[in-house]
């Protein structure tokens, strides 16, 4: 009996799983054993070949740089400012439906409209520059987009201001998961500001922060739609992501086999990073009990 | 909660058998062609239905179904189309693309046909591969030089004598960019994959610069008229600005670049949005008074057949309709700057009596098309990234050139 | 007590600022009647405004059925997933059964893959199955996606089974069970998803670009798409139909932090 409605229950993923994905993916994964010409369809096992050119390109490896930077520099940022604002927004403080609102707006508009108005907002005569030159700080000499020590950071940061709103919604949800007793009673105990944050809130979103990490990490490693925008890989390859280099091979260059297998790479890097997560999160909520 | 997914699941099968009605329904008895296009601007788009209607009026018995693709994204709808075998009759692909597909096999090679009609068009060049015709110019377009003439005013030069040769179009640029950060001599292409060898490749080509030799088993592009076009371009380029084209447009429009090397749109955005702009329009300058040439880049959109059509003959009538110069004409008065492919487009009226559009026009009969080899799209990575990193300065023109010769001609081994 | 809210309005109020200010831009140009896009400190104040840009917007192709096409195809996704999460996460955080572990790193396999690479075989897939150009093809391949099976079998994880054991005891069905009792309990993980997969799939555009073909089954961002003319932007139109397309968006969300917001009931938990 259980175990009919068992069966029923994972029913829906089931399906879709072998109608629609499980195809793709292994075809993409034999794919990347072949020299597959995507037009002319020629297609010719290889075995191994475009895994050991790829360790020999030197574009994969900047791609690879470039992705890991890019992945490890928004996280710790994006991660630790939804939560702030998540517990700051879920104080006694007047307003804070504006708050959540406003914060969220930015996760809302197309990337690609908002990777255009930052364009903008960058250029050398843009609103960014004069906001640094009213303060007093450098600004880079050929723009932000434009010079290839900040074209990525630029990026980041455009990724952070968009996505923070977003994770802040994930902590909200998870925030009101927790106990009033438990604050009233650390308040009969006199506990501050910061010691509540420190040993009740922080606590339990733990398992939050597990998830807002493993999605931001699976999405940040991805990252595609503000570099075709916005730099096309440039200056100099500075911007130059894994899935852009998957793109250029695969739909530029018609070698598809090539681009699966970088694609692969990059799922292989993803998993083991997920599973290094996991396992992280797991090991410390069992210390944390 | 039982009702509920009841319910649910009922939405769902009607919606599958509501999609299997949904999809294309063709007309039973007339033979249908499916046609990509891009133009899908409110005001061409329903210029090019007209022009549709017209075809299918004279072709009762041809039916043509349209389907409008993105300039953003198009192509690679184009690429799943064609490696998924569902292509269309009748597409439209950019000049540089047009080697991309037909190197790969996927086009239909219309030689015969086309040599009847050849001398009535021009810009053949791009669709043609291994000495077979694979399509049809349609709508051309190319880079030319606009310049500020209140820029050229402020620095004392005179606004009505553009520059003629490259020691002119420095010495211009120079000036003006003494003003920066107000306003800067030359707008240069920042690296922009499948553009930025559109605006250095004009003056490589005026100094009679050529890529590969006439068999195409050798790159020739470190010989010294190409190094001092990369030598010349970096000087141009530390005169000015570097940035995406589309910001340099929108600079060039604020009044705050000198000189630019631009296309169609943008002569038509200024007319339409920025009509009070002291602009002027001159041809790529010659590397000297009596040397060289006054070269750009031959661009365009040009209508090609899918291989694997089953309606070839129709599919030919459809282009040889939307090409004629007449009906191409009313697209081009459309879209505000773009040329017919037709030889004798030049002479009618519309461009007689428009000095800008003229001057398109006879930048258009100097053009040179990129040479048409299968690893292109490699070569012209290859070149991109040796001018930008002249551009960065880490590399010396020399440096680079010799450098791309190399990668280039490990591609044509 | 007093003075420290005082100052978390304040930074929060700067930071709604700094959010807010490209936003500010995008909205001020959708009504403006210049034709660019001008970010200069000295248009802060707007001028000239005009609601022309809206107007031209139900002029220029079945803007009402691209809307429509957006809202039809991001409603069913989410009403879908919200129902089919539920089922397969509850199956994962309750339920023994044999390959759980793979099926379950199946479930993340699918979102480590770059679409780029998988868009050719599924658009294979769809035209076999006769739904190039159809509803189906944008609604089906995204029923249950896999973040929203990974919200669902955390949140249900981390609920006491108290509540299901006493219905089982009483003899309830498994089906009336997950949908009576542990539903409401998990209505801020529900809500949580039904933003998130009504954001993304709102926004969605290279699959719903590829897998249809015509002016009817076009959705909003595709439509976006084409205000980017040929080399040049048509901004205050682009601007005017992002910010229309934001406009369900924001009552989605308005709708379902409500939802998060109420939270769990405390009275059914105390033990």
């Amino acid at each position: 009996m259980k175990h009919k409605t068992t069966i029923l229950f994972l029913l829906p993923w089931i399906l879709i799983l072998l109608v629609f994905w499980l195809f793709p993916i292994l075809y993409s994964l034999v794919l990347s054993f072949t020299k597959y010409s995507i037009l002319s369809g020629e297609i010719k096992w290889i075995g191994i070949s475009n895994y050991l050119e790829l360790f020999k390109d030197p574009d994969f490896w900047t791609a690879l740089k470039n992705t890991s930077f890019f992945v490890v520099g928004t996280i710790p940022f994006t991660t630790f400012f939804a939560l702030i604002l998540a517990v700051l927004v879920n104080q006694k403080i007047p307003l804070k439906g504006l708050f959540r609102a406003g914060f969220f707006i930015p996760s809302i508009t197309s990337m690609v409209v908002v990777a255009l108005i930052f364009t903008n907002l960058y250029a050398k005569d843009g609103y960014i520059n004069f906001l640094f030159q009213l303060v007093g700080l450098p600004t880079p000499e050929k723009g932000w987009l434009l010079s290839e020590k900040t074209a990525l950071l630029s990026i980041m940061a455009m990724d952070i201001w968009m996505s923070t709103g977003f994770y802040m919604l994930l902590f909200l949800a998870a925030l009101q998961a927790i106990p009033e007793e438990l604050y009233k009673v650390s308040d009969v105990f006199g506990a501050s500001f910061w010691q509540k944050l420190w040993h009740v809130t922080l606590p339990h979103l733990r398992p939050m922060t597990l998830f807002v990490v493993l999605i931001n990490t699976i999405k940040s490693f991805q990252i595609f739609v503000e570099i075709f925008v916005m730099t096309k890989g440039g200056p100099l390859n500075s911007t130059l992501t894994m899935v852009y280099l998957v793109y250029e091979q695969g739909f530029h260059k018609f070698r598809m086999g090539y681009a699966s297998a970088c694609a692969y790479v990059l799922f292989f890097i993803i998993l083991i990073f997920s599973l290094i997560q996991l396992k992280l999160f797991r090991v410390g909520k069992a210390i944390g009990e | 909660m039982r009702n509920l997914r009841i319910i649910f699941c009922l939405v769902i099968v009607s919606l599958v058998f509501s999609g299997c009605g949904e999809s294309q329904r063709e007309t039973k008895g007339k033979i249908t062609l499916h046609f990509w296009q891009f133009w899908t601007d409110p005001e061409v788009k329903p210029q090019i239905e007209s022009v549709i209607k017209e075809f299918e009026k004279e072709n009762p018995e041809i039916e043509v179904k349209l389907t409008d693709l993105t300039w953003s994204d198009g192509h690679e709808k184009i690429v799943v189309a064609f490696s998924s075998k569902t292509a269309p009759d009748v597409l439209e692909l950019g000049s540089d693309w047009v080697p991309e597909f037909s190197s790969q096999g996927v086009l239909l090679d219309v030689t015969d046909f086309a040599e009847k009609i050849k001398s009535d068009y021009m810009m053949w060049e791009p669709a043609t591969y291994q000495e077979r015709i694979y399509g049809f110019p349609w709508i051309l377009d190319t880079r030319i030089i606009f310049y500020n003439k209140d820029l050229m005013s402020r620095v004392e030069l005179d606004p009505e004598k553009p520059p003629e040769t490259w020691g002119e179009l420095l010495d211009y640029c120079q000036k003006i960019n003494a003003l920066k950060p107000e306003a800067y001599g030359f707008g240069a292409n920042s690296f922009e994959r499948h553009r930025l060898y559109k605006k250095f490749l004009p003056f490589f080509w005026s100094n009679n610069g050529k890529i590969l030799s006439d068999d195409q088993k050798e790159c020739l592009i470190n010989s010294e008229e190409g190094k001092e076009a990369l030598r010349f371009y970096k000087k141009l380029v530390d005169q000015g600005l570097i940035d995406t084209q589309r910001m340099l447009d929108e600079q060039f429009k604020n009044i705050k670049i000198g000189f630019l090397l631009s296309g169609g749109w943008l002569l038509h955005d200024i007319r339409k949005n920025h009509p009070d702009l002291n602009f002027g329009l001159c041809l790529v300058p010659q590397p000297e008074k009596d040397k060289g040439q006054n070269a750009s880049f031959a661009g365009g959109e040009y209508l090609v057949i899918n291989q694997k059509t089953k309606n070839p003959k129709e599919a030919i009538k459809l282009i040889e309709f939307l090409i004629k110069k007449e009906n191409c004409l009313k697209l081009c008065k459309k879209i505000g700057s773009a040329s017919p492919s037709a030889t004798d487009a030049i002479e009618d009226q519309y461009y007689q009596q428009d000095p800008d559009l003229l001057l398109f026009q006879h930048q258009l009969q100097q053009t040179v098309s990129p040479p048409a080899h299968p690893k292109w799209v490699y070569m012209e990575e290859i070149i991109e990234k040796a001018v930008e990193e002249v551009m960065y300065d880490k590399k010396t023109p020399d440096e680079a050139l010799d450098e791309a010769k190399e990668k280039i001609d490990d591609l044509l081994k | 007590m007093r003075f420290q809210r005082i100052i978390i309005f304040i930074v929060l109020l700067i930071v709604l600022a700094g959010m807010l200010f490209p936003v500010y831009w995008m909205v001020k140009t959708s009504f403006s009647t210049e034709a660019g896009l001008v970010i200069q400190p000295k248009d802060l104040i707007p001028s000239g405004l005009t609601i022309k840009n809206y107007l031209d917007l139900w002029q220029w192709g079945p803007f009402p059925r691209y809307f429509l096409n957006s809202l039809l195809v991001a409603g069913l996704v989410t009403l879908g997933n919200m129902i089919f999460c539920l089922m397969v996460g509850y199956a994962f955080a309750r339920r023994e059964f044999l390959l759980k572990n793979l099926l379950f790193l199946s479930v993340i396999f699918v979102i480590m893959i770059p679409a780029h690479i998988i868009i050719v075989p599924l658009f294979l897939i769809i035209k076999w199955l006769g739904w190039y150009d159809t509803y189906p093809a944008l609604i089906v391949p995204w029923m249950v996606t896999p973040l929203g099976v990974f919200l669902m079998r955390q949140y249900i994880q981390s609920l006491p089974r108290d509540l299901e054991d006493a219905a089982r005891i009483d003899g309830a069905g498994d089906f009336k069970i997950l949908f009576s009792i542990v539903m409401p309990l998990c209505r801020p993980a529900l809500a949580v998803l039904g933003i998130q997969v009504f954001l993304t799939t709102w926004n969605s555009f290279l699959f719903p670009f590829i897998l249809t073909s015509s002016q009817k089954m076009r959705t909003l961002p595709v439509a976006l798409a084409l205000y980017q003319g040929y080399q040049t932007i048509d901004w205050p139109h682009l601007l005017a139909a992002s910010t229309v397309a934001a406009l369900p968006v924001i009552v989605m969300f308005l709708f379902f932090q409500r939802q998060i917001i109420a939270g769990l009931t405390a009275g059914a938990l105390k033990k």
